[in-house]
């Protein structure tokens, strides 16, 4: 058992205000959690608290039901991996995956097994004499997690660990940490700003904002029903399009009313907005959601078109505001020019309805109800 | 047009090529060249000696002792200039307050900012058997009390403090510059991986520093072989030449005396040790560098 848990985990460097405010979360046994958010929110934060890197101002931590607040890193059984690797740059790649067990004063057969075995895994045998000046970064990349590997440790931290590879690389090293992931089966808590990694990589996803969680859950969970404008607008690429609109109920049923057009929505929503007033709210629609069509209701003016491929993002002017709607390039009749008229409609079942006061989803879900 | 700029750039280099043929080739030109001589200055005819200088100045023990002086006041200098300066870095890069930092910082280095000779005369007043503030302090508490400068037993060691309190600051403001720009995720790391205050230092911080150790040391090893104005301010390479060193013997029986063929001699040998011991300096930075 390998469990983490973080119970009202505050930071303070000044004793006056929090870097991390409350942050409570239970993480399973071999469970591969994410947390994500913009910087500057306070998740690497949160991760050098777990490893012992920077003291808890408030609350406790327990790492297999043991408190780890006053525990030093190096008797916590965690490894890390760092964004800039943080490898010993005088040291070779085998005495930097040694070091540890160098200082535990392990045998040295056992050193130079563990070692061959964590190269054998990431494919650096042939590069344990090498300085890491001599690697390129996706190498360097591995070495660090080689040094973690090899103390076998019972969490895995990483903190961004990819974010200094180029795209392709680090779409590489996604996969080669889930395939690493599955052959070590520890547990893993992994920061990143970037959305894919967090959508790709975690069982559970945590978005964070101002040292806040703002939602915790599957990605599935996190990018269907997002519990605030924050986060419907952090996770899913191109980014949610928000439109001011107005909450009616007509004839007992809502109704989404956004610049004169009225979206009737569809019986979950009527269901999950029980007892919700009318209200101006924020109406937001991811782009891949949208439909184009002759028979829209909805009307706007294509400003610029952006052909990625198998997709195309269209920025268009409508209801007053810029939106973007994601056209799947098969499913295109034609090239859409600058200054075209178009029409689309809205699918009342992916909108997602958000108070304008507060930026909370005003949808309450089965399991609960979402919020700050 | 190719051959116009570079006809513009051998016409800007000129003058800074000029100005260093000047200053230094023909200077160090002549100094070989007289070398060879029995040039003397109030002497109209030079003639050409071949190898008798430097024959002669390899018997002569007062040279010799010079040399060894020099050797020793180097090494003895170095070592506690680059152990100072590295503890104090240490000590000053460790603390948490910025502040703290900033004051130490402008005091540490107040010494090195002083001219030679200001320092030396202010030592020289501290040091005075007679109103020096050192030897008001020992007297009270029934310490000896010494004429530092004019005993054989204290004055070799007393240039090598006063060389020591000026230019430890030299080699703590390029440490300190040094660790501010070791990677802290480096540390990080080292103390997940079990490492302790001592094996953060041993692992960390001297492997990352060496660069910066070697060019002290290079540094301090050339500048304290050349010392001059500290000793003949305040020994004048005395008592019984217990402190003269090279630049000293050379001003002695070189410049004093005339004899500028034996002086060119002696500072040749000179910059040959200095030379020499760069050469296994700046082998072992380049050596660094390329790791």
């Amino acid at each position: 058992m390998s469990s983490v848990i973080l119970k009202n985990i505050r930071k303070s460097y000044d004793n006056e205000s929090f870097a991390i405010h409350d942050f409570s979360i239970t993480i399973a046994d071999r469970e591969f959690i994410v947390l994500v958010g913009p910087s500057g929110c306070g998740k690497s934060t949160v991760l050098n608290m777990i490893a012992g890197l920077e003291d808890i101002t408030d609350g406790e931590l327990f790492i297999d039901g043991e408190l780890m607040n006053d525990v030093e890193p190096q008797s916590r059984n965690i490894a890390m991996v760092f964004q800039s690797y943080a490898l010993y740059p005088h040291m070779s790649v085998f005495g930097n995956m040694a070091f540890a067990l160098k200082l535990q004063h392990t045998p040295k057969a056992e050193i130079d097994s563990r070692v061959r075995e964590a190269a054998e895994i990431l494919g650096l045998t042939k590069y344990l004499d090498r300085k890491p000046k001599e690697l390129s970064g996706g190498q360097r990349q591995r070495v660090a997690i080689g040094r973690a590997i090899v103390r076998k440790p019972k969490v895995f931290l990483m903190d961004e660990p990819l974010s200094n590879l180029d795209a392709k690389l680090r779409t590489q090293m996604r996969s080669e940490i889930l395939k690493l992931r599955r052959r070590i089966n520890t547990t893993f808590i992994y920061v990143t700003h970037d959305q894919t990694e967090a959508m790709t990589l975690g069982d559970r996803i945590v978005v964070m904002k101002d040292g806040r969680i703002q939602q915790t859950g599957t990605p599935q969970e996190v990018y269907s029903r997002p519990t605030n404008i924050f986060t419907a607008g952090f996770i899913g690429t191109p980014q949610m399009n928000f439109l001011d609109a107005e909450l009616e109920i007509r004839d007992g049923i809502y109704c989404l009313n956004a610049g004169g057009v009225i979206t009737v929505l569809p019986q979950d929503k009527q269901n999950n907005l029980r007892s919700v007033n009318p209200q101006p709210v924020t109406a937001g629609v991811r782009p891949e959601h949208i439909t184009l069509g002759d028979g829209g209701k909805f009307s706007g003016t294509v400003d610029i078109s952006e052909h990625l491929g198998s997709t195309i993002h269209l920025h268009v002017s409508t209801l007053g505001t810029d939106m973007i709607i994601a056209v799947q390039t098969m499913n295109a009749q034609k090239g859409f020019a600058s200054g075209e008229k178009i029409s689309y409609s809205l699918d009342g079942r992916f909108i997602h309805i958000f108070s304008k006061e507060t930026g909370k989803n005003l949808e309450r879900y089965d399991y609960g109800t979402f919020g700050l | 047009m190719m051959k116009a700029d570079k006809r513009f750039a051998v016409f800007m280099v000129l003058p800074a090529l000029a100005v260093m043929l000047i200053m230094t080739v023909y200077p160090m030109a002549s100094t070989i060249y007289y070398s060879f001589t029995d040039f003397r200055l109030l002497r109209r005819n030079i003639s050409f000696t071949g190898l008798k200088n430097y024959a002669s100045l390899l018997s002569n023990e007062y040279f010799l002792a010079s040399v060894w002086n020099t050797v020793k006041f180097s090494l003895l200098a170095v070592t506690f200039e680059v152990v100072l300066g590295f503890l104090t870095a240490l000590y000053v890069n460790s603390l948490k307050s910025l502040r703290l930092q900033k004051v130490l910082r402008t005091v540490i280095l107040l010494p090195y900012l002083l001219p030679t000779v200001t320092a030396a005369l202010s030592w020289r007043m501290m040091l005075s058997p007679n109103y020096g503030i050192v030897n008001q302090f020992l007297a009270p508490m029934g310490l000896p009390v010494h004429n530092w400068f004019r005993d054989i037993h204290t004055a070799f060691a007393m240039l090598v403090v006063i060389d020591v309190w000026q230019n430890m600051p030299f080699v703590f403001l390029m440490v300190y510059a040094a660790l501010q720009s070791i990677p802290q995720e480096q540390y990080k790391a080292a103390r997940i991986d079990g490492a302790g205050t001592i094996a953060q230092v041993w692992y960390i911080t001297l492997p990352n520093l060496r660069t910066a150790l070697m060019l002290c040391t290079l540094l301090r090893t050339i500048d304290t072989f050349r010392i001059f104005d500290k000793v003949n301010l305040l020994t004048g390479g005395g008592p019984a030449g217990s402190t003269t060193t090279i630049t000293q013997y050379i001003y002695n029986s070189g410049i004093k005396s005339l004899k500028f063929g034996m002086g060119s001699a002696c500072a040749i040998i000179m910059t040959g040790l200095v030379l020499v011991l760069s050469a296994l300096y700046v082998r072992d930075i380049m050596n660094q560098r390329s790791i």
